[in-house]
């Protein structure tokens, strides 16, 4: 038998394990190192090697005892409590309904339901300015002419920047669960169904228990992404007094001059923040053999019958894809062809030339680098974020709950301040990172670390052990059962992995606009600085050829390996 | 007697050197492909000699730090390279806080990167100076720009961000309009509901209004805009297009480098420069430790020219340049008005003034909800 994880110690082993522990030692040197030098900052009164600098609380003094972060830091976690709930409960419905009902047209809204995540958060949220401004936005003005009322909607508001992460969000976790949903032993459910258990018990009493590491891992995820997010609590609740952490950080680095030791602290409130979350994440999954799904036999399971409410449950997907999908996007594209925006549609505000502008060579370097980051890139993290797991599962449950920990800390640091944190660390390196494309792959790591490693977990946690332990007792090595028996069963979660980060990367802006060289400019960085200078029918043009283009890479990729279905299948 | 001639003779070609542009520079390139270049060097930046032209090509290129003002930034760059075709330009573009961080962190590793950068704060560009982070030197477009819009060798000012008050022609009268003439015209409770303001935190021209308004006309005048409850919005740029879609009216802090885009293509706004004007300047600089130094010396002598400075301007920003021509269409408009008198300030106090202005600020305006 193989010995249990809990009977092995990091470097009781083969060369192998060793080569495994120095391999988890570089990456988490690698995480460790941002982290540390912005909390090594935040105690500083000057950036780290500034001549004029030196040691101080004032910066935590600042951040822990005034009430202004205080304020922050509480509006940040209700707000990504509440979002990660509602984003949950409804991704979970519409998983539910796509991947488990006979609901019509199911096979073309699994795809659909993809969409909402090719729109970066912040163009999202122009769009709903441009949409739900409540003077002039495209939604009232139209209200307004139809009943004679105000306003519809104002997007100026708590309620608004909970809609636009919930609809953003929703479908994040409708990937994750669709997956956890579709994967679950089908003769547990059956067992339930014959001894006469209802539809609605056997889903409170089987189902969730089964899909909770799923809910869980997503939930936390879900929730350090709205928590460190800044430009949709800044755009819309800055305006109602409504402030979190990052809109407070994002200030101190808007200043001239810039605070970036009191943002440094700020970021560190997060991380508790994380910590907190990740041990109740740890709590929730810490038996994964419970969760076991894919075992040696196959899966079938049966599709709930609605009836006559399956027209209903199409209405029901349908209203999340026209909010989240059509609205944003008919924004969007509206906004491209305006010559600025405006509610007060008439010929003469029509124009071509955003879309002349953008389409200029200059703008073809980024568009291929962005390519040649997500996919290359991508699937680099891919690999890495398996390969983590796969040598995580081979050292103590004291190494796996500590890296477990400290993989969640780069996610929950705001992009601003972690970009910053690599600037601090990298740029003295004599090593040739600084100033490269390998700097944005180290913030692309860092900043998708707790979502890769804990997809890739869970793909491995999914797996019956036997079936290793098998391979393992007719002689072949760990990395050979792995290549052999482990990689092919959960091939469609790597695939699911690489087209998840393939997506993130395309779409990241906040890191890299602070890491980007010239030769290294991503379709993003162009689309922010179009923004910043004021263009925003340029920069929604840009949005609108990033979102058109990731979504034919997909359905390209979908329609010769399968790409998309094998997310949504794996 | 022959030392003396010739050393009469030296001083005679020094005397003519001074006073004819062509000679000042000595003989021209020995490269034929440069003569084009030095012929526009002869011609604009008289004193400027051959040999940095010659250097600068041999180094090839010039990398430039610049703030997010993309289109005459690339006007200019575009202009340059068609004059110097031997030195390429490159760019990196970022808002003013994270340009100086990721500066800042390059000198302190002595990794140098860029050659040019440019600044939103004077403030900022003064202390670099006094720290021994740019370079000296006196551009020969020198006596052009007053002592308000340099320090001489150190920066030089690219344009005047103006600030003034901007309202859509749509949703205000010309009639209301005229009490948006004066800065006191803010506080009228006829904006009630109707008026936006950006947060001083967005900083440089989003903040310089508010230490202005404090130290000119008091906290009362504060107090006034708050009691008008007007919508916070947190950048110049979401701010200006809020007001060119008609979902606010009246914008009280607004800079034209937000809204000259949005004019020209032909949003229904106005604004006023109300009297004293208020403007902080936009500095360019030599990084101290360019690792490019003669081509970063062309680009900044080429930036102050009357060519390069009139492309940048006409999309950038108000002129610095002392009896510089405005080539913005706005300055053609009747309406369009650049203040006469501004108000003087103190950029290190502006600096130095920030949390006390931002703790005014959320006190009388935003207020604790």
């Amino acid at each position: 038998m193989t010995p249990t994880r809990a009977q092995q110690g990091p470097f009781s082993a083969d060369w192998g394990r060793l080569g495994g522990f120095l391999f988890l030692a570089f990456l988490l040197a690698l995480v460790a190192a941002p982290i540390l030098y912005v909390i090594y900052g935040s105690f500083r009164s000057g950036a780290p090697g500034a001549a004029d600098a030196g040691f101080t609380l004032e910066n935590w003094r600042t951040v822990y005892l005034s009430a202004p972060y205080l304020s922050a830091l509480w509006n940040t976690v209700a707000l990504s409590a509440i979002v990660s709930m509602l984003a949950l409960l409804l991704g979970g419905a519409l998983a539910w309904l796509v991947g488990r009902t006979d609901m019509p047209g199911r096979n073309q809204m699994a795809l659909l339901l993809v969409v909402p995540l090719l729109i970066s958060n912040l163009i999202t949220t122009l769009a709903w300015i441009a949409l739900a401004a409540p003077n002039a936005g495209f939604l009232n003005a139209w209200f307004r002419s139809m009943t004679g009322m105000r306003t519809l909607f104002d997007i100026y508001s708590f309620q608004g920047v909970v809609l636009v992460h919930v609809l953003h969000f929703a479908s994040f976790a409708y990937l994750a669960l669709f997956a956890a949903l579709r994967s679950i032993d089908a003769s547990l459910e059956e067992a339930s169904y014959m001894l006469g258990v209802g539809p609605v018990r056997t889903g409170l009493r089987m189902t969730l228990p089964l899909i909770a590491p799923t809910l869980a891992t997503s939930f936390l995820i879900i929730f350090v992404l709205v928590a460190e997010n800044f430009s949709v609590p800044t755009l819309l609740g800055s305006p109602v007094g409504f402030h979190t952490l990052p809109s407070l950080i994002y200030q101190n680095m808007a200043v001239t001059p810039a605070h970036p030791t009191l943002a440094a602290a700020a970021g560190t409130m997060l991380l508790w923040v994380a910590l907190i979350g990740a041990a109740i994440q740890r709590r929730v999954t810490r038996n994964a053999s419970r969760y076991v799904t894919v075992t040696g036999k196959g899966n079938r399971f049966r599709l709930v019958r609605l009836g006559r409410w399956r027209f209903a449950a199409l209405g029901f997907v349908a209203l999340y894809l026209f909010l989240a999908v059509v609205l944003p996007y008919f924004a969007l594209m509206l906004g491209s062809f305006m010559s600025f925006l405006t509610a007060n549609i008439r010929p003469g505000v029509f124009t071509l030339e955003n879309y002349a502008t953008i389409l200029v060579g200059d703008n073809l370097e980024p568009v291929l680098n962005s390519l040649l980051l997500s996919a290359g890139g991508g699937l680099a993290l891919t690999i890495l974020y398996l390969g983590m797991s796969f040598f995580l599962e081979q050292t103590s449950k004291g190494f796996a709950r500590l890296v477990d920990y400290v993989t969640m800390l780069p996610s929950a640091i705001p992009a601003l301040i972690l970009g910053v944190g690599l600037i601090w660390t990298f740029v003295g390196w004599s090593v040739p990172i600084y100033g490269t494309m390998a700097i944005l792959l180290i913030a692309y790591f860092l900043r998708n670390l707790g979502y890769g490693l804990r997809q890739a977990n869970n793909a491995f946690s999914q797996i019956a052990r036997e079936l290793t332990e098998a391979a393992r007792m007719t002689g072949a090595s760990r990395l050979r059962a792995l290549w052999d028996i482990s990689i092919p069963l959960i091939r469609p979660a790597i695939l699911s992995l690489w087209t998840m980060l393939f997506i993130f990367i395309f779409m990241e802006v906040s890191a890299t606009i602070l890491l980007y060289t010239p030769d290294t400019r991503t379709m993003p960085t162009v689309l922010w600085n179009y923004m910043s200078s004021g263009s925003q029918p340029h920069a929604f043009a840009i949005a609108v050829a990033q979102a058109t283009l990731v979504f034919v890479v997909l359905y390209l990729a979908d329609r010769r390996f399968g790409l998309l279905r094998k997310t949504l299948e794996r | 007697m022959k030392k003396h001639v010739v050393r009469l003779a030296l001083i005679a070609s020094l005397l003519a050197a001074g006073t004819t542009p062509g000679l000042a520079q000595g003989a021209g390139p020995a490269d034929p492909k440069l003569q084009a270049s030095w012929a526009f060097m002869q011609k604009e930046m008289p004193g400027a000699p051959a040999s940095l032209l010659e250097e600068a090509c041999k180094e090839g290129r010039v990398m430039l730090y610049h703030g997010t003002w993309v289109q005459a930034q690339d006007a200019q760059v575009k202009r340059f390279q068609e004059r110097f075709p031997c030195v390429k330009v490159e760019k990196f573009t970022a808002d003013t806080g994270q340009r100086q961080e990721r500066w800042l962190a390059e000198i302190r590793a002595n990794r140098h990167v860029a050659d040019i950068v440019q600044d939103t704060d004077p403030g900022f560009l003064d202390a670099q100076a006094a720290a021994g982070t740019l370079l000296d030197y006196k551009i020969s477009n020198d006596a052009a720009f007053d002592e308000a819009a340099k320090r001489t060798g150190f920066w030089y000012a690219s344009r005047v961000a103006l600030v003034g008050i901007a309202w859509n022609t749509d949703l205000v009268s010309e009639e209301e309009a005229k009490k948006l003439l004066r800065w006191e015209g803010i506080i009228d409770p006829v904006w009630k509901g109707r008026a936006a303001v950006v947060d001083p935190a967005a900083g440089g021209v989003a903040y310089l209004p508010w230490y202005i308004w404090l130290k000119q006309f008091g906290p009362d005048f504060l107090q006034k805009i708050g009691d008008l409850k007007p919508r916070i919005v947190s950048a110049i740029v979401p701010a200006s297009a809020s007001l060119a879609s008609g979902d606010i009216a009246v914008l009280f802090n607004a800079s034209e480098t937000g809204l000259l885009p949005l004019l020209d293509r032909g949003a229904p706004i106005r604004w006023s420069l109300p009297e004293p004007g208020i403007g902080p300047m936009t500095g360019q600089a030599i990084a101290r430790f360019a690792p490019h130094p003669n081509a970063a010396k062309l680009f900044q002598e080429y930036a102050f020219t009357e060519e390069g400075y009139g492309i940048w301007q006409k999309l950038g920003g108000a002129p610095a340049r002392r009896g510089f021509q405005d080539q913005r269409p706005v300055a053609k408009e009747k309406w369009y008005k650049v203040p006469a008198v501004f108000a003087p300030y103190d950029r290190a106090d502006a600096s130095l003034s920030l949390q006390s202005v931002m703790d005014a600020y959320r006190k009388l305006v935003v207020r604790p909800q």
